[in-house]
């Protein structure tokens, strides 16, 4: 498994830049306004268009476990970035940084992935669009 | 465990530590790309006319992005009092039909971010675009349009050369389900775009289109965009789009905040959690 970092973001001085790259724009599904800390077990990960989905199973001071949806880009644009579907598997202890959705749904739009407390992906300057 | 706590401990360690993880310049984003200045003439097919067939890239010098507003004074379309209504219902009344994996079309496809890939024969010219559609163009100067097209989102395209400009003449558009750009910005099924396609040296392909939609627009007006040459073997990937769309049933309608700069998207994101201490850094 690689442990590369793979920085995915645009510079916050050229957030522009990105604009339109998404499938769908940032804000009309997420808060840029809520940003969150998942900390979890990688129990699905879906290399699926129009994004890659990495579902993380989160435990709450209860035990109760409460799976989140964790929102990527598409496997083109990972794959051309560096990051493979075998950088994670199944079982992986990942904290996700990102932006929760607006709607309450356990969903959210990553911008950090650390495995077992290893920065593998950064798009902390990735701008809302 | 799931970290809710405030935020107000990490604001300041996360305003420290975000210019460290910004990226320079030189990332490999590989969807845009830095402008390049060429020193190759572009390649002519056998026929003489030049050869507009790669891998295109948007520069990063391309601003606003996604906006067909692009070349006019603040940004400002002729919009008449239909295309006004038009632009406020797509703002407050639809969600973006691209990411419901409806066909972008044109022109918003002139005006997107994404790579696009050209093959050029010498009877048709196919666009390939990131999401797995296309657009595939007769050349032929004695073609006329049809009487009454069936609406398209790319519009009955028609093809000719007119000196080292390749002119496709678009009409018949749908009028539902479409946004001219990213920002959600209107067209109506009286849409005419006339682009003119060129590859001023081998680097770089250069639209020049001019949009009329006399319904919408008290004028016309024109959009221009050059876009580089990707890399040797780059070329576009399956998407298939309506695969696993588990956001369509979390959109809200329109295009969310548009930026002074024309860009949609928040001008600010509220800082994440502080970064995880890393022992070794790549």
């Amino acid at each position: 498994m690689k442990r590369k970092l793979i920085i995915f973001a645009v510079s916050l001085g050229l957030a522009g830049v990105g604009t339109a790259l998404a499938h769908h724009s940032f804000s009309a599904e997420f808060d840029g306004n809520k940003p969150i800390r998942l900390e979890g077990t990688l129990s699905k990960l879906e290399w699926m268009n129009p994004h890659s989905y990495f579902y993380v199973d989160v435990k709450d001071d209860k035990g109760t476990v409460v799976t989140w949806g964790c929102e990527g880009a598409n496997p083109g644009v990972l794959s051309r970035q560096g990051f493979r579907k075998g950088d994670v598997k199944l079982g992986d202890s990942l904290v996700v940084d990102g932006y929760a959705a607006k709607d309450g749904a356990h969903l959210m739009n990553v911008r950090r992935i650390y495995l077992n407390g290893k920065l593998i992906f950064d798009g902390s300057g990735e701008g809302g669009q | 465990m799931l970290r809710t706590s405030s935020y107000r401990k990490w604001l300041a360690a996360a305003a420290l530590w975000m210019p460290a993880l910004v990226p320079s310049p030189g990332f490999a984003q590989g969807l845009t790309a830095p402008d390049v200045k060429s020193t190759k003439p572009a390649p002519r097919t056998a026929d003489g006319h030049p050869d507009l067939s790669g891998f295109w890239r948007g520069t990063r010098d391309t601003k606003p992005v996604g906006n067909l507003a692009k070349d006019l004074p603040g940004l400002k379309l002729p919009f008449t009092p239909a295309g006004e209504a038009a632009r406020v219902h797509n703002t407050t009344a639809t969600i973006d039909p691209e990411s419901l994996c409806i066909l972008g079309g044109i022109p918003r496809h002139d005006a997107s971010a994404l790579p696009f890939e050209v093959l050029q024969g010498a009877n048709k010219v196919a666009f390939l675009y990131w999401y797995s559609y296309f657009r595939l163009i007769p050349i032929d100067p004695k073609r006329k349009h049809s009487e009454d097209p069936d609406p398209s989102f790319f519009g009955e395209e028609l093809g000719h050369w007119d000196g080292d400009a390749l002119v496709v003449d678009s009409i018949g558009f749908k009028d539902t389900q479409v946004w001219a750009d990213e920002n959600a910005n209107p067209h109506s099924d009286q849409l005419h775009v006339v682009e003119r396609w060129s590859r001023p040296d081998y680097d770089h392909i250069r639209v020049e289109a001019l949009i009329d939609d006399p319904k919408f627009y008290s004028q016309p007006f024109k959009y221009a965009r050059t876009w580089v040459l990707g890399k040797p073997g780059e070329e576009i990937h399956e998407y298939s789009c309506s695969e696993n769309n588990v956001d369509r049933d979390h959109l809200g309608f329109g295009p969310g905040p548009i930026r002074p700069d024309g860009t949609r998207g928040f001008d600010e994101l509220k800082p994440l959690p502080p970064p995880l201490p890393q022992t070794t850094k790549k």
